[in-house]
């Protein structure tokens, strides 16, 4: 990812370039999704929060109403907290989305199609890897299992499962750069 | 709250702990600081929570079992009524593979091998009788109750008290310690269960026998096995044939 200059991006908002909206979402985007999935645990919804974020976002750089354009990451931050806040008091009734109830035209859609690309990708270096690694990575993220108790299941010692999954992951962000080069 | 640096975060594994929900809130805030700052990072936590999903996704599609244990569950249904009275538990269905993805061309040998020797470890539903169980029996209920819920360890300790000489135990002693990747114990245990003779869980041993030769490199051995099980009669005869075209040099 690229060095991206936000004091500048927040100016070209304002200014109506919509060019800048698709860079700013482009880099939000991803930050925000990774935030309200692992707050949710729900693919679905976190795409939902994610472009109603975005959308609060670029509603208020267009009208100018950001308070402190160098705390612009806080501002995300903030947004996207009280978005999920939202949504687990308002748990099994629809989103509100209180911006888009303001006249202003649509902000880039945000699709997280990556997401998709990335997962093909990860299922392939997972493919990859042995058998008692990805076991120990399957413990780890959908059991939701820490070192010790993946140890005491396994017969293995905490320290070996460690280093089982930090191998793990490293080679798959090896494979995942070098399915991304080609 | 103190700021999170690369180096930490990684020592103590806040990514996991992160998607786990097992943070402090102080904590979870700081990660999120810094993950919307540091694109290594970001790049790490997309990772794990990509993986999340795919092995998530494979989990749900791995409980379909494959056409050979259709035939072993009939029949096991068929055989249920006489083994009822003389035992209390029955094998059910294996789960074909750990990771069901997308098939991905193998870019080494030693890759394809690796996937080829990969395995879920097959389902067992108890069967519930009334009476008094034996010692040994009592032994296997609790160690499969261990096996239900993937405690491998304790589960396959638990089966070295059963009977020796029950090849439901051995089976499954089996798969716990190929598993939990002692390899050589795994194999061992399975050619005991082979060697116990007719029994049901001879076919389906057989078949784990090959998958653990081909884990500790013995492809040959592996072969031979799974060439003379794909000209049996048995129920694991299509799924020995379905690896032995993989397995082909």
């Amino acid at each position: 990812m690229a060095a991206i200059d936000l004091p500048s991006l927040v100016h070209r908002v304002g200014s109506g370039d919509p060019g800048a909206e698709s860079e700013l979402a482009q880099h939000y985007g991803q930050r925000i999704y990774a935030l309200a999935y692992a707050r949710t645990r729900d693919a679905e919804v976190a795409r939902d929060l994610t472009q109603d974020t975005l959308l609060a976002l670029i509603t208020a750089l267009r009208k100018r109403r950001l308070q402190e354009p160098d705390n612009l990451t806080g501002f995300v931050m903030g947004t996207a907290r009280n978005l999920v806040s939202n949504y687990f008091r308002q748990q099994g009734r629809r989103l509100e989305r209180q911006v888009m109830s303001e006249d202003v035209p649509a902000p880039p859609a945000w699709d997280g199609r990556e997401h998709e690309e990335r997962n093909e990708m990860l299922a392939k270096a997972l493919q990859r890897l042995e058998p008692n690694d990805v076991e120990v990575l399957r413990m780890t993220l959908t059991e939701d299992l820490n070192p010790a108790q993946i140890a005491m299941r396994l017969g293995l010692s905490s320290d070996v499962v460690r280093q089982r999954k930090s191998r793990a992951l490293k080679r798959v962000m090896e494979q995942l750069e070098k399915m991304r080069s080609h | 709250m103190a700021e999170m640096d690369c180096e930490s975060i990684r020592k103590n594994e806040v990514a996991e702990r992160y998607i786990q929900g097992s943070l402090s809130e102080a904590d979870r805030d700081a990660y999120e600081r810094h993950f919307f700052a540091c694109d290594a990072c970001l790049k790490e936590l997309q990772a794990l929570q990509g993986m999340r999903q795919v092995l998530r996704r494979a989990r749900s599609k791995s409980w379909s079992p494959p056409v050979w244990a259709w035939g072993l569950a009939a029949c096991l249904l068929l055989a249920v009524g006489v083994r009822l009275a003389l035992r209390d538990r029955e094998p059910v269905a294996s789960a074909p593979v750990a990771v069901q993805m997308p098939p991905a061309a193998a870019a080494a040998k030693q890759t394809a091998l690796e996937e080829l020797a990969r395995f879920d470890p097959p389902a067992y539903a108890p069967v519930v009788l009334r009476g008094t169980k034996s010692e040994a029996s009592r032994a296997f209920s609790s160690a499969m109750e261990l096996y239900q819920h993937r405690e491998y360890a304790r589960a396959a300790a638990g089966l070295m008290k059963a009977e020796k000489d029950d090849p439901a135990a051995g089976f499954y002693l089996g798969i716990c310690q190929l598993v939990m990747g002692r390899n050589d114990d795994g194999v061992a245990s399975l050619r005991r269960t082979i060697g116990l003779g007719e029994t049901e869980y001879r076919d389906p041993a057989r078949f784990y026998l090959a998958k653990g030769l081909i884990r500790m490199g013995k492809v040959d051995e592996a072969r031979a096995e799974l060439t003379s099980l794909a000209g049996s009669s048995g129920a694991t005869r299509n799924q020995a044939k379905g690896l032995l075209d993989k397995l082909a040099p």
